[in-house]
């Protein structure tokens, strides 16, 4: 029984018996796939997961958000006294009252471009100085606020619920404390277009501070 | 003679070649896009003579948007994350590639330790790549094993990019200039066990199952013959390019990097089994691939310095281009991708062209398609390798 290859029954079922004989093999090793809900993977250090912001560290420099390639960050912020807010954990000075820090997580593509010099470190050197300090050089944000945690369980069933709001001041604290500025520091940093919390808060400083 | 349009020009819009045979009694098929076997949104508009096709037509654009526009709104750096989307399932090489194209542009020099840390690190992309290939080839036929086995050395190669890069399937770590971070200090020892855990897959696992098994051998020796004048026509490139028999490799022939100093054999269809081109022979010539980049780690493990490498020394202080343009080609594991940036001093490139292999690798599918069965059709486009995501850009 031969086709016209010239291969008899024989020679086929041999290839076939010895593939079996492979997938036997493998049948006996150990198993690989993960039980996912019950046994969870392990990620390593940096994984590119959830973007976090620590906003007590935030000093409202924008450099994220203009390195970002989608645009997912938005940033609003307004100028308080020197003085009134407490320095970063590395010692710059703050003088802008974050009122807005909203992260889209829908649009971010997960780049890194944003982050601090924690997530430019390799995944056993997180502990080195030498490395963090080497490390400043690549990152954008100045103070290490905004970096990578390793949550990957952002499903959610409306888009919005993607948007993640770091911001801690409310606005109305940030309203009151702008409005006892003088006049001559009154000024308001923003990206993007100004939404219209924004708009109220030059409307009602403009009507008390003619 | 009667013209039509302002400039006279009208066009040829010919569904069905005038000279296939019985063109009056022929069914239209529609095969995709959400057809699993054409990897993804590829639609094809069969015209059937029974079970036997006559021409066949590829819709593509259902997965357009605009990356060469994007990347010309985009500074230098912040292009990388869209390269890599280009070929989602090689996103290292992408990156690779488009790094060397900036680097010419810029004209940055890189460190042999970054140079060869890079390389190895490509190679371990296209190893990946492969296994996908040669994995779905398998489940295109029917054979769902063999998948599974590809995909568990696959995945090794991804959890351990994940480690270095801190993404599974999509890194931003190639960099122009040098990478994202550095290195772990286990990197060389987690890619020799990578290397050998390859090796047993596809000599263990792979080979007996699918290689070796001559059901399968039958089943793709004789359909989809792309004859090599065929393929140089359509400017077929890659292992496609190689299994028509044309000892192409950009990788020896216009060696890039530290490629010149590698030590390794082009993959070229042999014939064994049946005419050069077919199905299989794209497959064994994956297949060997595989192995020659095997080699290629190893020797650029052996030439990687010991001591730390600083992998952030080669990047530009600034991302402002100086004026000028360039175009890098580059071996991807599906073909020849090439980069055409324009600057014009700025941050951003004026202009930026994508060359992608699949693009190509898809124009022929009518050509070697003619004449067989509509299930020979999943063999065909699987053993092309292409991903939509850069056909369409």
């Amino acid at each position: 029984m031969e086709n016209e290859r010239g291969l008899s029954l024989t020679q086929i079922l041999a290839t076939a018996l010895s593939g079996m004989k492979a997938t036997a093999h493998e049948a006996a090793k150990a198993e690989v796939t993960e039980s996912y809900p019950e046994e969870r993977p392990q990620l390593p250090w940096g994984t590119k997961g959830q973007l976090y912001v620590d906003i007590v560290d935030c000093i409202s420099c924008y450099k994220c958000a203009k390195a970002c390639p989608s645009d997912c960050i938005r940033i609003d912020s307004v100028r308080v006294p020197a003085g009134t807010l407490s320095d970063t954990s590395d010692g710059h000075k703050r003088i802008f009252d974050v009122i807005r820090f909203d992260i889209d997580m829908s649009q971010c593509c997960y780049c890194g471009l944003c982050t601090g010099r924690s997530s430019y470190v390799a995944a056993d050197q997180k502990a080195d100085p030498v490395a963090l300090a080497a490390a400043d050089r690549m990152a954008a944000c100045p103070t290490d606020c905004i970096n990578f945690y390793p949550r990957y369980e952002n499903a959610t069933e409306d888009v919005g619920n993607l948007m993640y709001h770091f911001a801690c001041f409310s606005f109305d604290e940030a309203l009151s404390r702008w409005n006892s500025l003088p006049a001559d520091k009154k000024r308001t940093t923003h990206t993007g277009k100004p939404d219209a919390d924004y708009e109220v808060a030059q409307e009602s400083a403009a009507e008390q501070h003619p | 003679m009667k013209t039509e349009g302002a400039r006279g020009y009208r066009p040829k819009v010919e569904y069905v070649r005038s000279d296939t045979p019985d063109s009056g009694d022929l069914m239209t098929i529609n095969m995709g896009p959400q057809h699993p076997s054409t990897h993804g949104v590829l639609r094809i508009e069969l015209k059937m003579s029974g079970e036997e096709i006559q021409d066949a037509r590829c819709h593509i654009g259902y997965m357009h948007r605009c990356a060469e526009k994007e990347s010309e709104n985009s500074t230098y750096i912040q292009i990388v994350p869209y390269v890599d989307r280009l070929d989602y399932v090689a996103p290292m090489t992408n990156a690779y590639g488009y790094s060397l194209a900036v680097e010419r542009l810029f004209g940055l020099e890189v460190s042999p330790g970054v140079e060869y840390l890079r390389m190895c690190v490509n190679e371990l992309e296209r190893i990946a790549s492969h296994l996908l290939a040669l994995g779905a080839f398998g489940i295109d036929l029917g054979a769902f094993t063999p998948f599974l086995y590809a995909f568990e050395a696959r995945e090794k190669i991804l959890k351990f990019f994940e480690y270095i890069s801190g993404g599974h399937l999509l890194y931003n770590y190639i960099w122009p200039g040098g990478v994202q971070r550095p290195l772990p200090s286990d990197f060389r020892a987690r890619v020799e066990e990578l290397l050998s855990a390859v090796e047993t897959s596809v000599n263990e696992s792979i080979n007996p199952v699918l290689t070796q098994n001559t059901i399968f051998i039958e089943r793709t020796a004789d359909i989809g013959i792309l004859k090599p004048e065929t393929a140089l026509a359509y400017a077929i490139t890659g292992p496609n390019l190689r299994a028509s028999g044309v000892s192409r490799d950009l990788r020896r022939d216009e060696p890039c990097a530290r490629y010149d100093e590698m030590d390794f054999e082009v993959c070229v269809g042999r014939g064994e089994f049946g005419p050069v081109g077919s199905c299989l022979e794209r497959y064994l010539v994956r297949l060997r691939e595989i192995s020659e980049s095997v080699k290629i780690v190893r020797q650029c493990l052996a030439k990687m310095p010991v001591e730390p490498i600083d992998v952030h020394a080669g990047l530009p202080s600034t991302w402002n281009a100086p004026e000028g343009e360039c175009y890098v080609r580059f071996e991807t594991a599906r073909g020849e991708l090439g980069f055409y940036l324009i600057s014009d001093g700025s941050s951003k490139p004026y202009r930026c062209k994508f060359r992608s292999p699949g693009f190509h690798s898809i124009q022929v599918i009518p050509e070697i398609s003619r004449g067989h069965f509509l299930a020979d059709m999943p063999a065909i486009i699987g053993s092309l390798d292409f991903v939509m995501c850069e056909v369409d850009r």
